[in-house]
């Protein structure tokens, strides 16, 4: 009797391991109700995910992208299995803050903070707008429509902006570029947290995970001022093609390229050992323009090798002169691209030149 | 008794069930492109979770040869050769017979690096496999194509020679006539420049670089008009350019060169 009970209990615990040792943990459906920002896929990082999902206790759920339209489903939550109408994802990750789930790809999505604001839209717009914003980093300059966001470095970048409103919980968030509000989806989506005089922004998106307390700023340039101090600026706020053939791409094609360099090259004195091969990287953005300029020296082993500097000046001088670029281009859409010219260079005098 | 003996079966049952469950949930721990592909694609192309899953699956796969190709791909295609070439040059010390063409290519059209690029190519011929089936091209030719940029014409020349009488006239791609045409070219051999473009255009009569290179020999010979006739028939022909939107080929024609030629022979 006696090793029948213990010999029982033996196999209970390993029933118990048995339910440890499954895949995932299970959820409960309590843990998920709420409402959810989206964060990133994490098939990309760094594309957005600007979806709110509200789940209801009666089994409904409401999603909504950012400006665009809401949608009410049914959900259920078995196990780890999460059914959401017809689509079926796995929970992989619950806690109080975060939630990720897949099919066939995994999503993360981030619990919002409790914030009543107590303000209309349009009052929030208005507090907002037309002025200067800091968090002793990074200033933010707004119009009615666009931002420019000035970095410590004086790097400048312009986007378009808008605020929306979910039951109580308000959205900054940014799309389209310097030139077109239509050029890039919405991303950067950060949720307002508090005002009382500062403007503070939660952010947990694409971008990573910051939070910015802003202080308005009192004596600020003007919005056109910090615009016009802008210069090279990408035209998607995520993505860069890897399209590279710069050949293709520039006026008069690889042959005017290659004359570019070679007539307009000296080859430095005491050049001597400097010999390997020397990547120029740049990107040409939707537009046409160019920027980002890298010079990336290897030496004949492919190992890194520093070259002189008057060798890579008067490379990024003369990737600097070229102004021919046309954009990549998909079924008349324009792209940020890569462009790669490759040197290959002995004692300092450039070899061959290859893309 | 009875009644423990029923409550043991059931707890036996469980624990097989279990056991299977288990053995369900691994991961199918076989390692093959198939897995592996299945695992990268869960993860964003080129995107750094990408990167950071193909490198614990090379760390757990030390002498798989297909993944630290497969990272190199997309770094080239960024131009991070330091690491793309480090990369490759580990698939071909595990597996020289398929990779050491593909890293020969790209020292070749990508650097420029034609010495580099001849070791690989002889490497691969040496090895009995000279297809490379990641970007199509056979060693052979491909080494006559880098000792032509060495400026070595003669040697390039044998090269081809010899590629075209190991694998016919039919057997080599129409393009080793036209790198072939010009060495010849080069060495002043025009006639013979001029027949090897011919042999491309009785293969394929819309093959602008053919028309292209003869012009270019036309105008060597001083022939204005008849440079002038096979330049039109290249921009006739100019949607036919051999052309590959991530990279250029040696040689490599754009529209432009042949309307700059076209200029200078016609008007």
């Amino acid at each position: 009797m006696k090793f029948h009970k213990y010999t029982n209990l033996f196999f209970i615990g390993l029933l118990a391991l048995f339910c440890l040792s499954q895949c995932s943990l299970p959820s409960s459906q309590e843990e998920l109700h709420g409402v959810w920002l989206g964060a990133y896929t994490e098939y990309m990082p760094n594309t957005p995910l600007p979806v709110i999902n509200d789940f209801h206790e009666d089994g409904s759920v409401l999603t909504k992208r950012l400006n665009k339209e809401e949608k009410i489903y049914s959900w259920s939550l078995r196990g780890s299995d999460l059914r959401v109408d017809t689509m079926n994802y796995r929970v992989l990750a619950l806690s109080e803050d975060s939630l990720m789930t897949s099919n066939n790809y995994r999503f993360v999505f981030r619990r919002l903070k409790h914030a009543d604001l107590k303000v209309t839209p349009e009052e929030l717009r208005k507090y907002i707008e037309n002025n200067a914003w800091t968090d002793g980093t990074n200033n933010f300059y707004f119009d009615g429509e666009q931002v420019a966001t000035e970095q410590e470095s004086g790097k400048v970048e312009t986007r378009c902006w808008n605020i929306e409103k979910y039951r109580h919980f308000y959205f900054l968030y940014q799309y389209g570029d310097q030139e077109d509000c239509n050029r890039s989806s919405i991303g950067r989506v950060m949720q307002i947290t508090k005002l009382a005089g500062e403007l503070h922004l939660e952010g947990w998106n694409e971008q990573g995970k910051k939070t910015y307390k802003l202080k308005k700023v009192k004596t600020a340039k003007s919005f056109s001022d910090v615009v016009a101090k802008g210069s090279f600026q990408l035209c998607s706020m995520y993505t860069i093609s890897s399209n590279h053939h710069a050949g293709k791409s520039y006026e008069g094609g690889g042959y005017t390229i290659k004359q570019h360099f070679l007539n307009n090259y000296e080859t430095p004195d005491a050049a001597k050992g400097q010999s390997g091969f020397i990547t120029l990287r740049f990107v040409v953005n939707c537009e046409g323009k160019s920027g980002r300029y890298e010079v990336i020296g290897m030496d004949n082993n492919f190992k890194p090798f520093d070259f002189n500097r008057f060798i890579t000046e008067q490379l990024t001088a003369l990737m600097k002169d070229m102004k021919g670029w046309s954009p990549y281009e998909v079924d008349g859409t324009y792209y940020d691209s890569y462009k790669i010219i490759n040197l290959k260079i002995q004692d300092g005098q450039i070899v061959s030149i290859s893309f | 008794m009875k009644k423990y003996s029923y409550v043991s079966i059931v707890i036996y049952i469980l624990l097989l069930y279990s056991l299977l469950s288990i053995n369900a949930c691994q991961q199918n721990s076989q390692a093959n492109e198939d897995s592996f592909r299945a695992e990268l694609a869960q993860a964003g192309y080129g995107s750094p979770n990408w990167y950071k899953t193909i490198d614990q699956l090379i760390e757990k796969h030390p002498d798989n040869a297909w993944l630290p190709y497969r990272k190199a791909v997309p770094l080239f295609r960024r131009g991070d050769y330091i690491e793309g070439i480090a990369s490759l040059s580990r698939a071909v010390a595990i597996d020289p017979t398929t990779y050491a063409n593909y890293r020969g290519a790209v020292r070749m059209t990508d650097l420029g690096d034609y010495e580099g690029a001849i070791q690989d190519f002889q490497l691969a011929i040496d090895l009995k496999n000279h297809i490379d089936i990641i970007i199509p091209g056979s060693a052979y030719e491909r080494k006559g194509i880098a000792q032509k940029q060495l400026g070595k014409y003669e040697e390039a020349i044998q090269t081809f020679d010899k590629t075209i009488k190991k694998f016919g006239i039919n057997g080599v791609d129409i393009y080793t006539f036209m790198y072939r045409g010009i060495a010849k070219r080069e060495l002043g051999q025009y006639e013979k420049a001029l027949a090897d473009f011919q042999i491309i255009i009785d293969k394929w009569e819309k093959c602008p670089e053919a028309y292209y290179h003869r012009g270019l020999v036309y105008i060597e010979q001083g022939k204005k008009e008849e440079a002038c006739t096979a330049f039109k028939r290249a921009l006739l022909y100019k949607n036919y350019i051999h052309g590959n939107p991530g990279g250029a080929y040696i040689d490599q024609l754009y529209e432009a060169d042949i309307e700059r030629m076209f200029d200078k022979a016609c008007r």
